[in-house]
């Protein structure tokens, strides 16, 4: 009797206090996503993303090991299989990458002649993803390498085949990869073939991306290979993006075209980091002028 | 699920709501990934019917801030969708105890629903979706497994509740 009482009594004092602090949680949570807009809380995210990585990793731990388990116990015999296939192909690529050197010499000289600025090579690093589902619908993905090694915002992820999408936040230690099939997701590109150049939107489908921006004269036909065009920025130019695989023009004057990603987005476990030089160039220069402020301030000492 | 006699330790409710986080990124095969429930929400829902001393809105909202960071999100999504959802739960708590697991699957379903509802609402901040066929699976099968999970928590409470 006494103890129904005491709830109810509980239960009296404890609304008001209960609906103030959901009216006070509810406004900081809006304020957050508003701020988030501005980018103004990104250091905060940031430090979040590194506090729940560790359990990321744990749940994606169990799937490495069945990997790893598979790759240890495979046979002797496929491992010398796999060994010579991965040998002759290195072979191979060497002696491409001997022609495409000095291509790319004579690309760069000539460019040089043409007075036309452009970005003279990258550098990659392989990064691991995690075996976590973020959100269905929203094509992300995590990958095992942070800020902390100068992943940056919007840094392009390539796999060995094609491109795979772009960094779209980073923590310490992790970055978040938006793929090109997520509908929030574009990306510049040009059709190998004769140099076409559109805009290819994600679809939010693992294996379509739509090119919304093509006139049904476009010349454009399935198993065209569409590459990036370099331009926007992000994306160095002349990597393979898609394959185009089917075109209807129903009439309208715009092309309804579809394209498959080359690079296989369901399966991929390691992708490649890209800084283009561009970017080093600018973050030198960047750096320069305070590294130059920093030498003329002794001197002006010297001088007063 | 059992009434409340006796509060709940702390540590049981950190570590379920530790391993909801982690089933909540578990990594199903894609075409079952709209199925799994919001168990974050599902394990909130149970705690602050049960002990709602311990768990209510401000446990709900960093919880879901924590949920925004690892599901990658804006931060702030879940974070209001939960703590509206347990505000909720809690209004609604003196009634809830005294319905079968089946009727309580059903509210556990609509709190779902009303989750799922808010974050929709929230995301067109990032841009609007497409392909959303499914979205709500999620809080169908949150409903599905509530009896499992409520029964679940309930042993993890009878062993461990003395501690």
């Amino acid at each position: 009797m006494y103890r129904e009482g005491c709830a109810i009594k509980l239960a009296f004092t404890k609304k008001p206090a209960q609906n103030f602090r959901l009216l006070v949680f509810a406004i900081v949570s809006l304020a957050l996503l508003a701020a988030e807009r501005r980018g103004a809380v990104s250091s905060l995210h940031s430090s979040l993303d590194a506090a729940v990585y560790p359990l990321q990793q744990l749940v994606s731990a169990p799937v490495r090991l069945a990997e790893w388990l598979q790759e240890n116990v495979s046979g002797y015999s496929r491992i010398l299989e796999e060994n010579r296939r991965l040998k002759d192909e290195h072979a191979r690529l060497e002696a491409q990458l001997l022609k495409f050197t000095a291509l790319e010499q004579e690309n760069i000289r000539l460019r040089a002649l043409l007075g036309a600025s452009t970005k003279i090579g990258e550098h990659f690093l392989i990064a691991e993803l995690l075996s976590v589902n973020l959100v269905p619908y929203e094509h992300l993905v995590l990958a095992n390498k942070g800020s902390n090694i100068g992943v940056h915002v919007g840094q392009p992820v390539f796999d060995s085949r094609g491109v795979v999408g772009q960094v779209l936040r980073v923590s310490p230690f992790s970055a978040e990869v938006m793929l090109i099939t997520d509908p929030n997701h574009a990306i510049p590109v040009q059709v190998e073939r004769n140099g076409l150049r559109t805009i290819a939107v994600g679809s939010g489908q693992a294996d379509r991306l739509i090119l919304p921006y093509l006139s049904a004269s476009a010349d454009i036909k399935e198993g065209d290979r569409l590459l990036t065009s370099g331009m926007g920025g992000v994306f160095p130019a002349g990597y393979p993006v898609a394959t185009v695989v089917d075109i209807s023009s129903a009439g309208s004057s715009l092309a309804k075209v579809s394209a498959a990603p080359i690079a296989p987005l369901e399966r991929i476990h390691e992708v490649l980091l890209v800084w283009t030089h561009a970017d080093t160039q600018a973050a030198s220069e960047s750096r320069e002028p305070a590294a130059k402020g920093a030498e003329t301030t002794p001197h002006q000492h010297a001088v007063h | 699920m059992r009434s409340t006699n006796r509060s709940s330790p702390r540590i049981l409710i950190f570590a379920s709501l530790a391993a909801a986080m982690g089933m909540r990124v578990l990594p199903l095969p894609g075409e079952w990934a709209p199925w799994n429930p919001d168990w974050i929400l599902l394990v909130l829902v149970y705690w602050a019917a049960t002990a709602p001393d311990r768990v209510g809105v401000g446990t709900a909202w960093f919880s879901g801030l924590l949920a925004d960071a690892l599901t990658g999100r804006l931060l702030g999504q879940q974070a209001l969708a939960y703590s509206v959802v347990v505000y909720v739960d809690l209004r609604l708590r003196r009634r809830f105890q005294h319905y079968s697991v089946f009727q309580q699957a059903l509210i556990v379903t609509l709190l779902l629903c009303m989750g799922l509802l808010l974050t929709l609402w929230t995301r067109h901040i990032r841009g609007a979706g497409s392909g959303m066929e499914g979205y709500w699976f999620a809080a169908l099968s949150g409903g599905l497994v509530w009896p499992l999970a409520c029964v679940a928590l309930d042993e993890l409470r009878r062993r461990f509740g003395a501690l």
